[in-house]
């Protein structure tokens, strides 16, 4: 059983090493599907998980005894994300593409898809419609805070996220058809 | 199904979802905290080795426990005074005998008349009872220090300055640099300055400096400028931290500039016997223009380290840069002297803060992409120093010197514009070979 999250939060900043492991063992697997949601691949996903680790140990003591805790790692997180991607100039690539109905028929493809499914395929959106679906559709960012993380208009963050999601929903209906035909097979 | 809806069930599908890390992801992130750690230490180790010093120099510099018979020159001394007078001498012997030691030493043409005349009139002054005379051997040209009792309220003024400050030297050289061996340079010319050529090896660079020697007693310096021209090889580890990689860098700069620094360097020192205590307050400006070029040598290769080209940094850049940088530096020497050979032993430490400002284009760069904004960032320093000196005296007014010294560098920068501080932990090796040449 994981002490209270105020225990741990003490230990780590006074640097233990046992507490700041335990926060890691805690968090970590939670924090690692964010950063795949955001990473272009699992080798990214952990560079972000990684780094943004190491900002929460370093900033820990900053941390005021204000809403939840997990939702401040999540934060930063997601900023390390962003950073990274944004360094690594990912960010901003607009891809053309024709917005895709969804026939009713399908309405329940989605729920019939594995989690690490989804993730996969969130994952092989674009750079930019990824980080703006993320941003918008699963932390709940409005546009116009999310122009000003991206540093884009917040025009371009709704013309970006309902292209995502037409993507989306056309991979992940291409993907249900690829996914039972693979197990068919296997 | 509405976009609402659809939201709401990807947002239900990955919410609850957990991916089990690497294993190996723990161990790299533990490498990466782990030096916060040992800093910690660190931290602690400097600032022990500050006070340690402090004490000492503060030890050396005020001799608290110390009495009248301690004041005194050795008994070797002594003797050697005792043997050239009466057993039971008069006041007037005494005082005559003083006198034709100091005539002897510092004969009228070696000091300015009204110089010298002043000094035989503060000695006739003294009270011989309270004055000895300290014949410094192992020097190349024997000092005279004055000791005397600072309790006695008749001393003359002048006298009471001399007893006050027996050794106080300034010098413009950098405090936590090995000091000239040459203390009879500094001390029986009033004004006196001398250069040298410092040709630093290994990754070193060559430097001009000019270095004036103030008074025999102030310890208060006038401003000074050095010119270099600055050109080196620079291999930093772990200066760029990248923390997506599990490993150390390597990043390696090629820089040559010319240099023009305006300096006030002010040193307080003491010297006793074979012992030296300097502390100093120093303050200096420069704003060059360079070009840098980071490299990778032949047949080098970084493990994991910084991809240089991947970085853009093999293109040469034009930097400018100003800086403005404040030390703190204390630093004990130890003298040893055998024939025309001299060789000090010194151990320093030294707190610093800077300023910086700089701005950086990369020759290369196409006319579309925005040059990055000037960079501020400040830093505190704190370094450690030790060195060797050795110094071979051809004559009286040239001397070569050798000298192999190290800085253990451990700085914190943090940007004006963001919180996060960067640290380095750095270790400069030096080689100068010097010629020095007094000039009057």
């Amino acid at each position: 059983m994981n002490r209270p999250y105020q225990a741990l939060i003490r230990g780590c900043v006074k640097q233990d090493p046992h507490a700041q492991r335990e926060l890691y063992d805690l968090f970590a697997p939670r924090m690692l599907v964010v950063c795949y949601r955001y990473a272009a691949s699992a080798a990214e996903a952990e560079d972000i998980l990684q780094e943004g680790f190491i900002k929460v140990y370093q900033s820990i003591k900053k941390y005021k005894d204000r809403g939840s805790f997990e939702g401040w790692i999540r934060r930063i997180m997601i900023n390390t994300a962003i950073d990274i991607l944004r360094k690594e100039r990912h960010a901003h690539h607009q891809l053309e593409l024709n917005e895709t109905i969804i026939e009713d028929d399908q309405e329940d493809a989605l729920d019939q898809l594995e989690a690490e499914y989804v993730l996969d395929v969130i994952q092989g959106l674009p750079d930019g419609y990824r980080m703006v679906f993320n941003l918008y559709a699963i932390e709940g960012y409005s546009h116009a805070e999310i122009g000003k993380k991206l540093q884009i208009s917040e025009s371009t963050s709704r013309s970006q996220y309902t292209r995502a999601r037409s993507m989306l929903k056309r991979k992940l209906v291409d993907s249900r058809t690829y996914q039972h035909s693979y197990r068919d097979v296997s | 199904m509405s976009a609402e809806q659809f939201e709401q069930r990807i947002r239900g599908k990955v919410e609850g979802a957990r991916m089990q890390p690497s294993p190996e992801l723990w161990a790299a992130i533990e490498q990466q905290i782990a030096p916060k750690n040992s800093h910690r230490y660190l931290f602690l180790w400097w600032t022990g080795g500050f006070l340690m010093l402090t004490l000492v120099a503060l030890g050396i510099y005020f001799k608290p426990f110390t009495t009248q018979e301690h004041l005194l020159p050795p008994h070797a001394i002594q003797s050697e005074t005792e043997h050239t007078l009466p057993q039971s001498p008069s006041l007037a012997e005494l005082e005559e005998a003083c006198m034709e030691t100091y005539s002897s030493l510092y004969p009228p043409s070696s000091l300015p008349s009204s110089a010298y005349i002043n000094r035989r009139r503060t000695l006739s002054r003294i009270p011989t009872d309270l004055l000895s005379v300290d014949l410094h051997s192992d020097l190349p040209h024997p000092d005279v220090t004055l000791w005397m009792a600072s309790q006695n309220s008749q001393l003359p003024p002048v006298a009471l300055q001399a007893n006050k400050l027996p050794s106080i030297r300034t010098s413009l050289a950098h405090p936590l640099e090995v000091p000239p061996t040459h203390r009879e340079t500094i001390r029986r010319k009033s004004h006196s300055a001398m250069w040298s050529l410092f040709v630093q090896g290994g990754w070193g660079y060559g430097r001009m400096r000019i270095q004036d020697f103030v008074g025999e007693e102030a310890f208060l310096a006038a401003s000074t400028a050095t010119s270099d021209i600055v050109y080196s090889d620079t291999y930093d580890f772990n200066a760029v931290p990248i923390p997506s990689q599990n490993t150390n860098t390597i990043q390696v700069n090629r820089v040559a500039y010319p240099r023009y620094q305006q300096r006030l360097q002010v040193s307080l020192g003491r010297q006793i016997r074979r012992w030296g205590v300097r502390v100093g307050l120093s303050f200096r400006r420069s704003e060059p223009g360079r070009i840098e070029t980071g490299f990778l040598p032949a047949n080098f290769v970084p493990i994991g380290g910084v991809d240089i080209a991947a970085l853009g940094l093999d293109q040469p850049q034009f930097i400018t840069f100003r800086q403005t940088q404040m030390d703190i530096p204390v630093a004990l020497d130890f003298y040893l002297k055998r024939g025309e050979s001299n060789l000090v032993l010194t151990a320093g430490w030294a707190a610093s803060y800077n300023t910086n400002r700089s701005k950086q284009v990369t020759f290369a760069q196409s006319p579309e992409t925005p040059s990055d904004p000037p960079l501020t960032f400040n830093q505190w320093h704190s370094y450690a120093m030790g060195g060797l000196r050795y110094e071979q005296t051809l004559s009286r007014e040239l001397s070569l010197f050798i000298q192999p010294s190290f800085h253990h560098n451990l700085s914190a920068a943090y940007n004006n514009t963001s919180t996060a501080a960067t640290q380095q932990n750095r270790m400069r090796i030096h080689m100068d070979f010097g010629l020095k040449k007094r000039l009057w």
